[in-house]
């Protein structure tokens, strides 16, 4: 297992030092440059003062170099300025990254503790009436348009019944514990409401076709009643695929959020990157976007381990599973 | 003539009906099913797909699948009436009174649970006691059903064993409480032959050491004939013919289960061409008023279509030879 | 060096399948699913492969079927080796050679009309014009005993038989001259079963078709085959016509599997089952496989793997033990 790891960890490397240069090329490959934005801007400038600006930054030289000097400047610690923000990159994607963990952190937590219980009861009771109403919630929280959910949850609870801030991610003077989490009751709900529903949806069919099988069938024959029958049968067994979904699904979660985050003004990675790469700050959308791609890899490799520890049919790296013995 | 049964049978099967509800009608999928099992007696339930010989089984344990129910009958397990026992009373009897073993090993255990695990669950659902209590007792059932390095198997998962070695895993599961009555719904169908015979001389072991009866399932009629003391025929729902495993071979009284014997290939039989039951069994669902084996039978008239033949007595020398065929007692 | 007296001749054909490798470093296991076999058939010929799971009875089939390519031996049919043509000649060799697959269920493409189905083979060898191939779908069908107005009918509207009989349709559309059935029977009922069976006897007697025929069921292949393989994890174990191994079985293994076979009406099992698991293909034990089960082991079974030799009795009865049983009146 440990090899499995540290050869997958080795991959995601490569995998990195790939993107770079792929994402490199791509913003590179995008019409204009930052010195075609600061023409724009300030019409003094005369083709000769573009020249030397560009000459200044390195945006004359061709892609290939350009990319040289970034990696070897990467891989000393320094990523450079962000023409945005006039800082260290780091340094500005501090606080983002404070922020988007937070929501996302919560988001994940609250959605998975409420969909799988939510799922698994649905199943259970299939074509109940309570199996009726979490299918037409979940299906609502599939559809409903996030932009318009925000605002409307914006709409009652900072305007009409005003107990919420309506957007940003502390109030202005200073903040503290409670100011923050009040800040991310409705960004938190937004987000949440689609993945509870296709968690809750994606359990109820697994637990559907898990209490299917024929060794749920031995467990009642042993004597197990329902209950036992769930909890130590079913259940891990539903699990397996759902985990498998949901660790893909928190890769995207990183980067995901730029709707909410644009509703509600929270200063988050997504827009973050979404901002960088439309100002053309090429440092800073490199380094979000190869952090978005890391977050990836390692959710893809959690969700690969979580899968193998859940299933004792699988065993990452090959082999020693495949002990089964002729006979039918 | 066999010497009537001294003691009281284990399990009393008296008029059982099964019936799935349709949107015009009922299904029947058992109909007028009565017999008896005495304490180490091992009754052979013999039939093709859908002649509900599974159904018998599950509606034993309370298991029909819904919507399915039991419609009609009773089923006495000991002195109890299993049909009227509420969920929890049933939940006591299974594993405990009566259990089963299943037709797929693989299938049929959890696949991420030890097999160690989920025999000591046999045992812990039905007695109080310790997690390694448990544990000693499946551990004491592997060695009994001869499981080669039962300490070692009892942390292997299912994948990792042998078919015949699962199937060993669940007879201990079902053998663990020591049941009056053990349900095998083809238990050795999966497997391949030589296993198969280990399993048998398996079974046949255990109930000599502990002396339950046993339902055997199954549409091989040469294992049934290995295991089995008395045999049942079945088809569509219905009895076609019972009697003792010698009785039923040596002289089949019911056309159905004369064609099933003349009909299988066997070694040191002749190459001539092979006797066929034409056409083939009858849809479920679709009622039919007279013998359901009727259009396949070579000796039906027109009563056997009309009507269905009851359960008679055919053979006025033995009692216990029973057959539902208008036909039957005139062998040709 | 081909012989045109056999429709089909295989020699020391070989086959393994990598496992995935233990880690970085570690040696890649291997399934030994065939390990060496020779076969012939000739023209009209029905060879049958006996064994049980792991004996690599399909997967030699299927390397026979040109569906694996082997790793070793060779493969002539109608005098050609398949392993030396490519393209069109290799799809010219294998319009003559078809294959009818065990499950009835999965074999057929459930979108397609079973008429599209058996046609299909005609479409891909481009045979006939759309009007010949329509007579040809149409005579295929009568022959096994489908209505043609069957054809526009979807598998799933079938039962598990009739499937088989649209399974061997498609096979016989081309006028192939051998067929190779894996298992075609295992997957249907009883009173099925021997429809089927006569079926391809017909075949094989109206039309001279050759099969090589893989079976577990040792009644089946006594009623069809005229030479049998006896197969043990990868080795043919023994090779004898029909009656020789039957009435004088040599391999101890071949004598296993004779006295497995439940018998309706032979009465209940008493004595010995065959001891311990049938090995594993991944792991298999030194010299003679078959030694660690096996009533007659010597010392030098366990190192020396013996070959297939003939019998003292008749040259066409080979078995490869080192310590056979002995023929009646003769001592070893």
């Amino acid at each position: 297992m440990i090899r499995y790891i540290a050869g997958r960890l080795v991959e995601s490397v490569f995998v990195l030092i790939i993107m770079s240069f792929v994402i490199y090329a791509l913003i590179g490959l995008m019409p204009g440059d930052p010195i075609d934005l600061m023409i724009k801007s300030d019409p003094r400038l005369t083709p000769a003062d573009a020249a030397r600006l560009r000459a200044v930054y390195g945006l004359d030289q061709p892609l290939l170099e350009r990319y040289y000097n970034w990696a070897m400047k990467a891989l000393g610690g320094d990523f450079g300025n962000s023409r945005l923000h006039i800082r260290p990159v780091l340094d500005v994607m501090g606080p983002f990254m404070t922020n988007t963990i937070n929501l996302m952190g919560l988001s994940f937590i609250a959605s998975v503790a409420i969909a799988i219980p939510a799922g698994a009861y649905a199943a259970i009771h299939q074509n109940s009436r309570a199996d009726h109403i979490i299918n037409l919630l979940c299906f609502a929280g599939i559809s409903v348009p996030v932009f318009w959910l925000a605002l409307m949850l914006i709409i009652v609870f900072a305007v009409l019944i005003p107990i919420l801030p309506a957007s940003g991610v502390s109030a202005i003077n200073g903040g503290g514990f409670i100011d923050t989490a009040r800040h991310l009751v409705l960004p938190v709900i937004t987000l949440t409401v689609f993945s509870i529903g296709s968690y809750t949806r994606f359990m109820r069919a697994s637990m559907i076709e898990v209490m299917r099988q024929d060794y749920i069938r031995t467990a009642f024959a042993k004597g197990a009643t329902r209950g036992q029958v769930v909890r130590r049968h079913a259940f891990r067994n539903a699990l397996i695929p759902v985990t498998t979904v949901i660790a893909l699904s928190f890769g995207t979660l990183f980067s995901g959020a730029l709707i909410t985050e644009t509703m509600f003004a929270y200063p988050g990675m997504g827009k973050l990157i979404f901002d960088s790469i439309m100002g053309n700050d090429y440092n800073m959308a490199l380094v979000t976007l190869l952090l978005a791609t890391l977050v990836t890899l390692l959710a893809n490799l959690g969700a690969d381990i979580t899968y193998a520890w859940l299933d004792p049919r699988i065993s990452l790296g090959g082999g020693k599973s495949a002990k089964t013995k002729g006979g039918s | 003539m066999p010497p009537p049964p001294t003691k009281p049978p284990v399990l009393n099967v008296s008029r059982l009906g099964v019936g799935f509800p349709l949107p015009h009608g009922i299904f029947h999928a058992l109909s007028d099913i009565s017999f008896e099992i005495s304490p180490g007696q091992t009754l052979g339930l013999v039939g093709e797909s859908g002649c509900g010989k599974s159904m018998t089984a599950l509606a034993i344990l309370g298991l029909v699948p819904p919507p399915g129910h039991i419609t009609t009958g009773s089923i006495h397990l000991g002195g109890t009436d299993t049909t009227k026992l509420d969920l929890d009373a049933m939940t006591a009897i299974r594993g405990e009174r009566v259990s089963m073993i299943f037709q797929e090993p693989m299938t049929a255990l959890n696949p991420v649970l030890t097999i160690g695990v989920q025999i000591a669950e046999a045992w812990s659902l039905h007695h109080k006691c310790s997690n390694s209590e448990a544990r000693d007792a499946a551990l004491g059932m592997l060695e009994r059903v001869r499981i080669p390095e039962p300490n070692r198997r009892m942390d292997a998962y299912p994948h990792e064993l042998s078919g015949g070695m699962r199937q060993r895993a669940l007879i201990a599961m079902a053998l663990i409480c020591k049941p009056d009555l053990v349900i095998a719904d083809e238990p050795t169908t999966a497997l391949d032959v030589t296993i198969q015979a280990q399993i048998i001389d398996l079974m046949l072991e255990m109930q000599d050491d502990f002396g339950m009866a046993i339902l055997f399932i199954s549409h091989n009629l040469g294992v049934i004939s290995e295991i089995a003391d008395e045999v049942m025929v079945m088809y569509a729902g219905r009895i076609a013919e019972q009697a003792s495993a010698d009785d039923l071979f040596a002289n089949p009284h019911h056309p159905y289960t004369r064609a099933l014997i003349e009909t299988v290939p066997r070694l040191g039989a002749p190459r001539d061409r092979l006797p066929t039951i034409a056409g083939q069994v009858p849809e479920p669902g679709i009622p039919i008023p007279g013998c359901a084996f009727a259009d396949r039978c070579p000796q039906a008239d027109d009563a056997c279509r009309a009507s269905m033949p009851d359960l008679v007595n055919v053979d006025p020398t033995r009692t216990g030879h029973l057959a539902a065929c208008f036909k039957a007692g005139h062998v040709s | 060096m081909s012989s045109t007296e056999f429709l089909l001749e295989v020699r020391g054909l070989v086959k393994h399948f990598p496992l995935a490798k233990r880690g970085f470093f570690g040696v890649a296991e291997k399934v030994h699913a065939v390990n060496g076999i020779d076969l012939t058939i000739r023209k009209g010929e029905v060879l049958a492969m006996v064994g049980e799971s792991g004996c690599g009875k399909s997967t030699a089939a299927r390397a026979i079927a040109n569906l694996y390519r082997p790793d070793f031996g060779t493969v002539h049919f109608r005098g050609a080796d398949l392993a030396a043509l490519s393209g069109r000649a290799l799809k010219s060799a294998r319009r003559a050679m078809q294959m009818v697959f065990q499950d009835p269920f999965g074999s057929l493409n459930p979108r397609l009309h079973v008429g599209t189905i058996i046609k299909e083979p005609l479409v891909i060898h481009g045979i006939g014009t759309s009007e010949t191939r329509q007579a040809k779908v149409e005579e295929v069908m009568a022959r096994v005993g489908l209505r043609a107005s069957d054809a526009t009918r979807y598998p799933h509207e079938f039962s598990g038989g009739q499937r088989q009989r649209i399974a061997i349709a498609r096979a016989l559309a081309i006028d192939p001259e051998l067929i190779i059935a894996d298992e075609p029977l295992s997957a249907l009922d009883v009173s099925i079963q021997s429809q089927i069976l006569n079926l391809l006897k017909d075949l094989k007697d109206e039309a001279g078709l050759a099969f090589l025929f893989i079976s577990h069921d040792l009644g089946v292949v006594n009623h069809f085959a005229d030479h049998i393989v006896v197969m043990y994890l990868g080795h043919v174990v023994e090779s004898a016509p029909r009656e020789m191994l039957f009435t004088h079985p040599h391999h101890p293994y071949t004598q296993t599997l004779i006295d497995a076979v439940p018998v309706p009406g032979n009465g209940k099992r008493s004595g010995s089952s065959p001891q311990g698991d049938v090995p594993s293909p991944i792991d298999p034990p030194s010299g003679c496989p078959f030694h660690p089960r096996c009533p007659r082991a010597t010392e030098t079974c366990k190192i020396t793997m013996p070959l297939l030799e003939a019998t003292e009795r008749n040259a066409d009865h080979k078995a490869a033990c080192h310590n056979p049983i002995p023929g009646p009146g003769g001592s070893q």
